[in-house]
């Protein structure tokens, strides 16, 4: 691979991310102006449209990294490490913002900022993987064995998280607390439907776009680590 | 060609050696009993006693003390490990790593049950609390939601030792897995000292089976991995 | 600014983080990237 391969992963990477960016304005101008206030839960509703795709790319980063994981022990190739830690390190801003904006939904909503049900501990659960996950990565230096170690350390936790979703679910039925309230998702308004659409898709964009810059860095300092 | 047979006698062969190993410095295991006899202890203190009886208290001081003082013995057995280079020794020799797996696997799970036969006859006594009728059960819930917790540790311990930061390491990535095994544990003792029919926790005692299977499977595939060259 | 619905507060709060993570690791990104085409060395930060 030419030296100038990998700098041009990251510009197409940043050159992507800006552009969904720029997108992602368009999403917050939509999310305010252009869809009604939700009757039930008041204009807290709005979180909606920034919590769904964020929790979105933080479960897609999550599985993202397992399945490259997986990959890596099979084949061996140091880029599909390299691609599995940034998607870990993007997944963790995804995750950061999941966990940001959920409580302050919740708090006008559900009049509680957290609430321990199945799907709130999970995604608490993934950003305690990806934190961990990459402290490993930090704390190994040969690379070749935190290659390996991650993988394994990251495979195990696509592992443990349907069994967290299921002890947790299984601890909450045999505790029935009160419903809560949910955003009844079936029956959405059309222009609600949209803005979710775009949103989730522009969410995607910006995902992938600053995977491929942060997977761009990350070779490009391998290869100058190899020349060096 | 190595057979079944040649795996599970190298298996025995290193948990016989882990654990004589274990016997001579006795460190694992008396640091483990110790910790988890002083927890207990702190537990019965961490309580308002005007509004929680220490029975109340007992299933969750007895899990969390026993995850713990596991953890504590899982990190001593590598470190002890690393001391001696024995691991690195045994990996030029001509065995699968599997059975290197299921042989440290086994002198942990030995270690592990040990500090719960310490723990769980000392919560009860602290804690005050009438097991006659459930002793029986409630030894089977700690056999049945110790080993795949232990496989993990098994597996992250051989990782944790081999960075930085080791004894950090190793709790940052094993309280997760502890998650289903304590929170079933706890469910389940609770039940069982409230005399609550064994029918009520039978998905609970179903999930442990399931995650023992399962993280026994994943780990003895992927702690090849880790041990490699 | 006329009267700001309820609930307007935590919404954009909520958006706003979202906001300077997204651009504030963008902007990150963009210099790791930058500061390796110009000096030719490995960004220690972001050195995975």
């Amino acid at each position: 691979m030419t030296a100038g391969a990998e700098r041009a992963l990251t510009r197409r990477g940043l050159w992507l991310s800006a552009v969904s960016l720029l997108l992602l304005v368009g999403i917050y101008v939509l999310a305010f102006a252009a869809t009604p206030i939700e009757r039930s839960q008041g204009f807290a509703q709005k979180i909606f449209y920034l919590h769904v795709p964020a929790a979105w790319c933080a479960l897609l980063g999550f599985t993202v990294v397992g399945v490259v994981s997986l990959l890596y022990l099979w084949l061996k190739d140091p880029r599909l490490d390299l691609f599995a830690a940034s998607a870990a390190e993007v997944g963790v801003i995804f995750s950061i913002v999941m966990l940001t904006s959920g409580p302050l939904w919740a708090r006008p909503v559900w009049g509680t900022w957290w609430q321990w049900d199945a799907r709130l501990t999970l995604t608490l659960l993934l950003f305690f993987l990806f934190l961990g996950y990459l402290s490993l990565r930090s704390a190994v230096h040969d690379p070749a064995e935190r290659a390996r170690f991650s993988a394994v350390v990251a495979l195990l936790g696509l592992v443990l998280v349907p069994f967290v979703h299921l002890s947790v679910y299984l601890f909450r039925t045999i505790h029935p607390t009160p419903v809560v309230l949910k955003p009844s998702a079936p029956t959405l308004p059309g222009s609600m439907l949209t803005v979710l659409l775009l949103s989730l898709l522009v969410h995607t964009l910006l995902y992938a776009g600053l995977v491929l810059a942060r997977y761009g860095i990350a070779r490009t300092a391998a290869e100058a680590r190899i020349d060096g | 060609m190595r057979s079944m047979a040649d795996v599970w006698r190298v298996a025995l062969l290193v948990a016989g050696k882990d654990l004589r190993a274990e016997l001579k410095s006795k460190t694992a295991l008396v640091s483990a009993v110790s910790f988890a006899a002083m927890v207990l202890m702190i537990f019965t203190f961490a309580r308002d006693s005007t509004r929680l009886g220490p029975a109340d208290l007992m299933p969750s001081a007895l899990w969390i003390t026993y995850a713990f003082a596991a953890t504590t013995a899982l990190h001593r057995a590598f470190a002890l490990e690393k001391e001696n280079g024995a691991l690195d020794l045994l990996l030029l020799a001509p065995v699968a790593p599997e059975a290197i797996f299921f042989g440290k696997f086994a002198a942990n799970l030995v270690v592990v049950l040990v500090v719960a036969a310490v723990t769980l006859p000392l919560a009860v006594l602290f804690f005050n609390v009438d097991v006659r009728g459930v002793i029986g059960p409630l030894v089977a819930v700690t056999l049945l939601a110790t080993p795949g917790f232990v496989a993990v540790g098994t597996v992250i311990g051989a990782v944790s030792v081999r960075t930085r930061f080791a004894e950090l390491m190793l709790p940052l990535l094993l309280l997760p897995f502890l998650l289903p095994p304590l929170i079933g544990g706890v469910q389940v003792t609770a039940r069982l000292l409230a005399d609550r029919p064994l029918s009520e926790v039978a998905g609970w005692l179903r999930l442990l089976a399931v995650y023992d299977v399962v993280f026994v499977t994943v780990c003895a595939l992927l702690f090849p991995s880790v041990v490699e060259e | 600014m006329g009267d700001l619905p309820s609930g307007a507060g935590y919404v954009i709060t909520a958006y706003a983080i979202a906001a300077v993570l997204y651009a504030g690791y963008w902007v990150r990104l963009r210099k790791s990237g930058k500061w390796e085409v110009g000096s030719g060395k490995q960004d220690l930060k972001s050195g995975n």
